[in-house]
């Protein structure tokens, strides 16, 4: 079923969503895009921030996707760059292959909680945008 | 697409078993169709360097093209058409082709070296008039005609073709008052000088200097024209720096006679300077050749009267 | 004849969306490429249904032994991150672009402007498709403008799929990258 950018009154929903999630503890900013590389909705990012975001986080689940099937894993589910001052993570958003979130963590956020907060956020959003 | 028959020689049976599936797998995908035969009927040779020393000298003597198979514990010998064994299928198809782009060039050169550089010096002269509303013709010895004017270079389509294999030499240009046949093709005059350069004597082209260092201003479109391994490392070298011409065969370890020929080619069309030369090479009317929409619109834009 | 050094090379195929580098290392590739195309939700910037996010990854033996690694770089600019990324190192870069897309000249500088600082020693080859369609720039257009910029790059005519040409366009930077090994005048 072809997925082209949800309509605007399902970003702006989507944009809230991302807000409540915002309140986790170490979220700097949650930016949920297509799979390749435009922005949907955000949170707590400048527009610049978070188009590099969504096309940065679009590689990376790509190349997440295909080191999975490389390895005989099945389907990708996310990915996480941890670095010194905090992590990123990418997570795909529904079970079509169409969206991700990307999420930026200041080193205050415990990594499990983030996770599973952030799941939580994921499966929202595609309750909202991939029926 | 010409037919080229191959023979392997004192091949190890796997690598000899090999080598015949991977034929049938590049059929098709050459630029020649493969067949194996017999050493007395091949036009090629597929040969192991450890193999029967008679059957090599009595191929060399024939002057035709060998094929190389090296294992991993001998070193890269001087000989212009070598495979590792291993080989995979890509290197093969790519050393097959190199080989019959060599044949398919060379049938001219084999029968004897064309004497005169006499058609391409005219040409030399008429590049900077070659725009103008007047026809030229130069003929080849079996009475083929190639119409110079115009901007562009008409022949048939079977002359194109044999100009493009090297297969003929061309008298010099002059002036006439007829104008070419309607089956006569365009061909970008570009094109054409390249292929008379690659199709000249084997020696430097008379107008070219001994000691004066050379190198390429631009790149000939290989796309349009097809070119060998050989021809892409003499444009390679002559990009990086200018040489003398025998400067070029020393480095590149090619050939005189294609080295020559390059030289000779590229500065027909216009892709050659002289270093420390003031000169700009001559310039050729740039006609390009038309598509039948753009011989609509040209017919249309003539027919109410508008500038081409 | 003289050869580039045995050695291990990266090419790396970029141009605009839809110019045909990945269907260009599908074509040579010896082992299966790794892709990473997804959906394209942009249609109006170009038709075509699928696009490369990530890279594109392939590989070749040349018949000397060079081993030459292949990558291919998304084609939106939104990707320039990428393009960085995977041309340092490069041996050379092949920009492939459709003569018959509007303001293909002008990509042309996009993406020499990108890589060339990746290619000091200029072994950028253009590969430009659809020359024969009516009312499209000449290779002679594209080599001009090369030529306006001080670079004598090869502007070659080029079809996607079609293997023997995509092995040329691998093998004239690997010439040329070789020449520049064994000849090149120091800096």
């Amino acid at each position: 079923m072809s997925s082209m950018r949800p309509a605007k009154l399902s970003r702006e929903l989507a944009r809230k969503v991302l807000e409540g999630y915002g309140e986790v503890a170490g979220v700097q900013c949650a930016v949920l895009f297509s799979s390749d590389g435009f922005e949907i909705a955000s949170h707590a990012a400048d527009t610049a921030a978070s188009a590099r975001l969504a096309a940065i986080g679009s590689s990376l689940a790509a190349l997440g996707t295909a080191l999975a099937g490389e390895a005989g894993l099945g389907n990708f589910e996310r990915t996480t760059i941890e670095s010194d001052g905090g992590a990123v993570t990418i997570m795909r958003v529904g079970s079509s292959r169409s969206m991700s979130l990307a999420v930026v963590a200041g080193k205050d956020a415990v990594l499990g909680q983030l996770l599973w907060a952030t799941q939580r956020c994921c499966q929202a959003l595609a309750k909202l945008l991939d029926p | 697409m010409q037919t080229l028959k191959i023979c392997d020689v004192g091949l190890q049976p796997d690598t000899s078993h090999a080598f015949h599936s991977m034929l049938k797998i590049v059929a098709g995908r050459s630029k020649a169709i493969w067949q194996l035969a017999e050493v007395e009927h091949a036009d090629v040779l597929f040969a192991s360097s450890e193999g029967d020393g008679t059957t090599f000298a009595a191929w060399g003597a024939s002057g035709k093209p060998v094929v190389l198979v090296i294992d991993d514990r001998s070193s890269w010998p001087p000989a212009p058409f070598v495979l590792r064994h291993p080989f995979r299928v890509m290197q093969l198809l790519s050393v097959l082709d190199d080989v019959a782009e060599l044949l398919a060039a060379s049938p001219g050169r084999a029968r004897g070296d064309p004497s005169r550089w006499s058609g391409a010096e005219s040409l030399r002269s008429l590049m900077p008039q070659s725009g103008n509303a007047a026809w030229n013709i130069a003929r080849t010895p079996l009475g083929e005609e190639v119409w110079l004017g115009h901007g562009f270079v008409r022949a048939t389509a079977r002359t194109i073709a044999r100009l493009r294999a090297g297969e003929f030499e061309l008298a010099a240009f002059h002036p006439t008052a007829t104008n070419p046949p309607a089956d006569a093709l365009p061909i970008a005059t570009c094109d054409f000088a390249w292929y008379v350069g690659l199709s000249g004597p084997a020696r430097l082209a008379p107008w070219l200097a001994v000691d004066a260092a050379y190198r390429l201003r631009r790149w000939p479109d290989f796309g349009r024209l097809g070119a060998s391994t050989g021809m892409l490392e003499l444009c390679a070298m002559s990009t990086v720096r200018a040489w003398t011409p025998a400067g070029l065969v020393e480095a590149s370890r090619q050939p005189p006679a294609d080295v020559h020929r390059f030289l000779a080619a590229s500065s027909l069309a216009g892709l050659l300077v002289a270093n420390g030369s003031e000169q700009v090479p001559p310039s050729l009317a740039r006609g390009r050749v038309q598509s039948g929409w753009d011989r609509f619109l040209g017919g249309l834009r003539r027919h109410l009267g508008l500038a081409a | 004849m003289s050869r580039t050094e045995t050695g291990e090379f990266k090419i790396v195929f970029t141009g605009p969306m839809g110019a045909g580098k990945t269907t260009a290392i599908a074509a040579i590739s010896e082992v299966e490429p790794v892709r990473t195309e997804v959906e394209n939700t942009d249609r109006v910037a170009h038709a075509k249904e699928s696009t490369t996010v990530g890279f594109d990854f392939g590989r070749i033996t040349l018949a000397d032994g060079s081993v030459v690694r292949l990558y291919g770089t998304p084609g939106q600019v939104r990707y320039r991150f990428m393009w960085d990324i995977l041309g340092r190192g490069a041996a050379g870069v092949i920009v492939l672009l459709d003569a018959g897309e509007p303001g293909a000249l002008v990509q042309l500088d996009v993406f020499v402007d990108a890589f060339i600082p990746h290619v000091a020693h200029g072994a950028l080859v253009v590969g430009v498709g659809r020359t024969d369609a009516p009312n499209t720039p000449s290779t002679d257009a594209f080599a001009a403008r090369l030529d306006a910029r001080g670079l004598v790059a090869p502007a070659l005519s080029a079809a996607a799929r079609e293997q023997g040409g995509v092995m040329a366009r691998v093998r004239t930077p690997v010439s040329i990258h070789g020449s520049h090994s064994a000849h090149g005048l120091p800096a």
